[in-house]
């Protein structure tokens, strides 16, 4: 069943991100995510993720697919102009890759080329519109297309931000990602489900499927860094005190996220893995979640 | 010099949305300075809203719009028709309408759009948060524009970067989004964040690359 069938089913989605070499040297990732097979539904690859440069995602996703896996290709508006998503959104039909995250991208100074021209000529709504456009056979200059793509496509949200202008906005912006036509939402990660919840009650009456992230917690230090610096994200102190006294880290860990996924379970129609380099330890996680 | 040059009426007519009641504030200008146009071009500009039956509640052309005592004193002395009104259109420069938005309180749609701003500028004393895309879009944030307070330029609301109100390319700032929703929640026009606004037509900074090419040929000659 594809991705799209799962959600459009109403099923629990599974999801997990992966993100492209530094390189051309694609096997050891691949190795990592092999046990991934058959566990997950699709796989996001991401688009110059913290604005460092890797590989194009469209190259990976094709290699993934190739593989046997569902790629999600992500297309951030950061690095091209809307000649060129237009261009890669082709690419991507015409080499069989259906499901497109959109996202805004992040400012390129936060990055490893911060010399470098943001672009973000198009944003994430008028990026979904574009896709809409491709799909009834016209580019943004309203140009016909010979032979015509289909997408599945998404879009982001961040569920809990820390004002209430934020949360006021992602919810407006929400609905024009709808209206632009995403059909589902991935969410910034969630370690508090009850705050989760609470965006719930607001997001749920659209009606769309939402994945949330689930971010495995490695060590006290990381929580207080992802609170720090991260936008969206806050650690319950509970949740870092238990990370930072255990004795097995790594177990308690995975137990931690396992808890997070069960009480998300209840609340939304899948969720999204960030495993931050621990891929090889997602498949124990979902069969403790029994996913 | 600023330069001046009037908006799509397409685009104005989309910004002032059907059935609203608009006040028409035009600007003398600056002689030499600025090309507002002044009571002739607002007058035709009247001409042509009636025709589409776009219902005005009034005109005034002020001398300098982007001085705010003026704005504030001749507002006060319009106050009814102003009232009366449920935008404000306004032909004069991005500084205009700024100035104009600080004191007015109400929602604005601009008619022109600054196309490069040379030397002098008018009356304004304080920074001028323009950058001069070409077009204008301060009608978005009633006087605070997307362009100028987003680093990413955003025009259909935020990126998910903001921490606690602030800028994630520059934590000193606060996200330019935010404070646009708090400008639109005290004028009650939080309705317009939900606008699709269509993608930027860069080609309309052409005239500004052209003027400037002009300035830099007259700047040789000497």
């Amino acid at each position: 069943m594809t991705f799209q069938e799962i959600l459009k089913e109403r099923k629990f989605a599974i999801t997990c991100e992966v993100s492209p070499p530094k390189g051309t040297e694609v096997s050891d990732l691949i190795g990592e995510i092999g046990d991934l097979q058959g566990r997950v539904d699709a796989l996001n690859v991401t688009d110059g993720k913290s604005s460092v440069m890797a590989m194009t995602p469209l190259a990976l996703s094709h290699l993934l697919q190739e593989r046997g896996f569902e790629p999600i290709l992500n297309m951030s508006c950061r690095d091209r102009n809307r000649l060129a998503l237009q261009a890669d959104l082709l690419g991507a039909a015409a080499l069989g890759i259906r499901n497109v995250l959109v996202v805004t991208g992040d400012y390129a100074s936060m990055g490893d080329h911060p010399q470098t021209k943001p672009v973000f000529d198009l944003d994430s709504v008028q990026l979904l519109q574009a896709i809409q456009s491709l799909q009834n056979g016209q580019d943004l200059g309203k140009n016909p297309l010979h032979g015509r793509p289909t997408f599945f496509a998404g879009a982001t949200v961040s569920p809990i931000p820390n004002t209430e202008a934020a949360l006021e906005l992602q919810l407006v912006k929400m609905e024009k990602k709808i209206d632009g036509g995403a059909k589902f939402f991935q969410t910034q990660p969630v370690f508090d489900p009850r705050a989760f919840e609470h965006f719930m009650k607001r997001a749920g009456k659209f009606g769309i499927p939402i994945l949330a992230s689930v971010l495995p917690l490695k060590s006290a230090s990381m929580a207080r860094f992802l609170n720090k610096n991260i936008p969206g994200i806050s650690v319950p102190e509970a949740l870092i005190e238990e990370i930072g006294s255990a004795s097995d880290r790594v177990k308690a860990s995975i137990g931690i996220s396992v808890r997070i996924i069960q009480e998300l379970k209840g609340l939304c129609q899948g969720i999204h893995l960030i495993p931050a380099g621990w891929e090889r330890k997602m498949p124990a996680i979902l069969e403790a979640a029994r996913l | 010099m600023i330069s001046l040059e009037a908006r799509k009426s397409e685009d104005i007519f989309q910004d002032l949305e059907k059935g609203k009641r608009i006040f028409l504030i035009g600007c003398g200008g600056w002689k030499t300075l600025c090309n507002p146009g002044g009571e002739a071009q607002l007058q035709r500009l009247k001409g042509e809203l009636e025709q589409k039956g776009v219902p005005i509640t009034g005109t005034l052309v002020l001398d300098a719009l982007c001085n705010k005592g003026l704005d504030e004193l001749s507002l006060f002395r319009h106050f009814r028709q102003v009232l009366r009104s449920d935008l404000l259109l306004v032909m004069s420069c991005e500084l205009g309408v700024q100035a104009l938005t600080a004191t007015a309180g109400r929602m604005i749609v601009p008619a022109l759009r600054t196309i490069s701003v040379e030397g002098f500028h008018g009356g304004w004393k304080e920074k001028e948060p323009c950058r001069l895309c070409g077009d204008c879009f301060l009608n978005l944030g009633v006087g605070l524009c997307p362009l100028y307070f987003c680093p990413k330029g955003l025009l259909n609301g935020p990126c998910q970067g903001a921490n606690q109100g602030r800028c994630e390319v520059d934590s000193k700032k606060a996200c330019g989004w935010e404070l646009i929703y708090d400008r639109l929640k005290t004028q009650g026009g939080l309705d317009l964040l939900k606008r699709y606004v269509e993608a930027r037509d860069h080609s309309e900074i052409l005239p500004l690359i052209q003027l400037r090419a002009s300035v830099a040929a007259e700047m040789t000659k000497e």
